[in-house]
């Protein structure tokens, strides 16, 4: 028996609706999946393989099993996959504060909970994601089967329109959470949205193609459980609590989720600006009533870092700042070498600089040249600059790949002054300089001298420093004429074993075509924890 | 005749333990003097083992060498090293200033080596998914590519009449 004749025709232009929503859901969520779990899990290269994987995976499945039911069912149903993977896709985000607590303790350190964060996010979309792929990966074969209706020579014509048309809403749902929907509506409602979308798609074809008494069967259940998530969607936790923490400022960003948080330390109030996942891992801070010095944190060397210049920046003297996130080393810098610096900051996230204006006193007469990538920014700049601090990173602990090789330290060279400096914040916890030693080796290519690498006292940072004509002299640092904080860590600095002057060496230099940072990072991380435990 | 033997030995005892006492205060010293001047920390390590593998008994090294290697992170050692000193202290210096911040240090050391190890057993939890994930993913892709068993019977009925 035909199946034309079994079934009612199927209206071609629902099927063709419904593979462009397939499309458009299915990539939606595979962008949005990522967001929404940055400030979990946050958005390092292995949450991306992760969710990349499991969503081709659970497409794959999908299309196997899809194909397989389409073959035998006597009337093909593609709009019941897409009913439920649209709610599962608006659902989303009401599970994964459950999932995500069964992975994370948001009171460990970055370190202990590095592994545990990179390993989980794999579980955890599979678990939150998977589900609603699959069924989505479902529905092509029943569109192909319903679109030949049943003739063997049209499936190749249908087959061919079916992914054309899926495609054409990958497209559309990879451009529209980027561009329009995340920044206008956040992550949350954008998957309410994608879902949304699928539920309407299915619900038409249903109605469409089942134009009988199983009229609304499905789609009164399916509307209700949609209804339900988008009433509890305003309440669900965009990210975990913060750990003793008060939230002054909450914000996505088209780059990562921002928060300014507040707390109690050492008998002071801090302020510290995080990104995504956080942990005890911070961007910027301010101690409210402290004044040109963070109590010892990394930043205090980073602003030491100016007196190795031949001479010092002062008034009038132009200082640059690449990834200045919330603007903690420019007022660190205007707070020590006086107000008349001519300060610049570079930062792409736009939401950081807000922040940092609102809440920790980036200076206003700082100019920002916000939305910028720092390696654009290098390759359009005017020198000459005094001094020159990289403190760029991205998914918390990598150094951009692009800001620390050969082609970028020679770039920064060209926009120093003879006798300037740049200062480089490299996060290494490994204690053996398993990163900072290969990059300052590079620094070191790219000024064609040897370059200071100092471990910064109780913290899991090493400060290098390369200047333009000459090697940086460390006992420069002890200059200060700071009393207290900054000069006991200035004194610190100098002294010998604290430092090493390191040579260009034959290589390997990192380069734009070889740059391994994540890899390195992770060794660091790794190392450090092994060593903690012994 | 014991006390031909015993004399003797007191004699030649006595002082060599007092210098061995002197030998002891000045290394201890020493090593206070190099934490307090702030030389590298692993300087420090160095003078600290040095010390306490010459004169094992005593805490003051040992809190140092558990000091030391807490700041540079190796926390296992650091809570060793800490348990030591604590039980190498008399009852007086365990109640007192040396004793209450060993304690202390040594709740602070336990506390960060817990949370590294409670990441580590986060990890292994989620590797663990992340593998049944991926099992029960393959067994589905598998499973799904299978050819249905009424298929399989048709093909074989076909080929062998065929082969009739």
């Amino acid at each position: 028996m035909g199946e034309g004749t079994s079934s009612p025709r199927p209206r071609r232009a629902l099927l063709g609706l419904a593979a462009l929503a397939g499309g458009a859901g299915s990539m939606a969520l595979e962008i949005t999946a990522v967001r929404l779990l940055a400030p979990w899990f946050g958005t390092s290269v292995q949450a991306w393989t992760h969710v990349i994987g499991l969503v081709l995976g659970a497409l794959a499945a999908g299309y196997l099993l899809g194909g397989r039911l389409a073959d035998r069912a006597r009337r093909p149903r593609p709009g019941l996959p897409l009913l439920a993977g649209g709610i599962l896709t608006a659902a989303s985000p009401l599970l994964l504060p459950p999932l995500a607590k069964a992975f994370l303790d948001p009171s460990l350190p970055l370190e202990a909970a590095l592994g545990a964060m990179a390993a989980a996010s794999l579980p955890v979309s599979a678990l939150l994601f998977g589900p609603a792929v699959f069924l989505m990966g479902m529905v092509p074969p029943f569109l192909v089967r319903a679109w030949a209706g049943g003739d063997p020579a049209r499936v190749g014509r249908a087959s061919g329109t079916i992914y054309a048309l899926g495609t054409l809403g990958a497209l559309a749902g990879t451009f529209a959470p980027t561009w329009w929907l995340v920044p206008a509506l956040g992550t949350k409602w954008t998957l309410f949205l994608a879902g949304g979308l699928l539920v309407l798609a299915g619900g038409l074809l249903e109605l469409g193609l089942f134009p009988g008494g199983k009229r609304g069967k499905f789609l009164f259940p399916g509307c209700l459980l949609l209804g339900g998530t988008g009433f509890l969607l305003p309440s669900i936790p965009s990210a975990p609590r913060p750990w003793k923490a008060r939230v002054l400022f909450q914000e996505e960003s088209p780059y990562q989720f921002v928060r300014v948080l507040e707390k109690e330390q050492e008998g002071r109030t801090w302020r510290f600006l995080t990104l995504n996942e956080g942990l005890d891992s911070f961007h910027s801070v301010l101690g409210l009533g402290v004044r040109g010095n963070t109590g010892g944190r990394y930043y205090d060397a980073l602003t030491l870092a100016p007196l190795l210049c031949d001479e010092p920046p002062s008034r009038g003297a132009r200082v640059l700042s690449l990834g200045s996130a919330g603007g903690t080393c420019l007022r660190l810098l205007e707070e020590n070498y006086g107000p008349g610096l001519g300060l610049e900051g570079v930062e792409i996230d736009p939401v950081c600089v807000k922040a940092g204006r609102k809440f920790l006193d980036l200076p206003r007469r700082a100019r920002i040249h916000s939305g910028v990538d720092a390696r654009v920014f290098t390759r359009c700049a005017r020198g000459p600059y005094r001094f020159v601090v990289l403190d760029a990173y991205s998914s918390q602990i990598y150094i951009p790949f692009h800001l620390a090789t050969l082609e970028f330290f020679r770039e920064i060279a060209g926009l120093l002054e003879p006798g300037g400096v740049v200062a480089v914040n490299v996060a290494d916890p490994s204690g053996e300089a398993v990163l900072a030693l290969p990059l300052a080796r590079t620094l070191a290519k790219a000024f064609q001298e040897a370059v200071l690498l100092a471990h910064i006292p109780d913290s899991r940072n090493y400060i290098l420093a390369a200047k333009k004509g000459g090697s940086p002299d460390p006992a420069r640092f002890s200059a200060s004429s700071r009393p207290g904080a900054l000069a006991d860590l200035g004194r610190l600095l100098s002294k010998k074993g604290e430092w090493k002057l390191v040579e260009p060496g034959k290589g390997p230099w990192f380069r734009d075509d070889w740059c391994p940072m994540e890899s390195l990072t992770w060794k660091a991380y790794r190392k450090a924890l092994e060593e903690a435990l012994q | 005749m014991k006390t031909r033997i015993l004399l003797p030995l007191l004699l030649f005892a006595l002082p060599v333990s007092a210098l061995g006492q002197e030998d002891a205060v000045r290394a201890e010293e020493r090593l206070y003097r190099a934490v307090k001047d702030g030389i590298p920390p692993a300087e420090v390590l160095a003078l600290a083992r040095d010390a306490v593998r010459r004169f094992p008994g005593r805490p003051y090294p040992l809190v140092i060498l558990g000091d030391t290697l807490f700041r540079l992170r190796r926390l296992g050692s650091a809570v060793e090293a800490y348990r030591k000193a604590l039980a190498a202290m008399g009852k007086e210096e365990r109640e007192g200033r040396l004793g209450r911040q060993t304690r202390k240090n040594l709740a602070l050391a336990l506390r960060e080596k817990e949370s590294l190890e409670k990441g580590l057993l986060l990890e292994r939890r989620a590797r663990l998914a992340g593998w049944a994930v991926l099992a029960l993913l393959a067994g589905a892709i598998l499973f799904f590519s299978l050819p249905p068993r009424e298929e399989g019977g048709k093909e074989e009925k076909r080929e062998g009449r065929a082969g009739d």
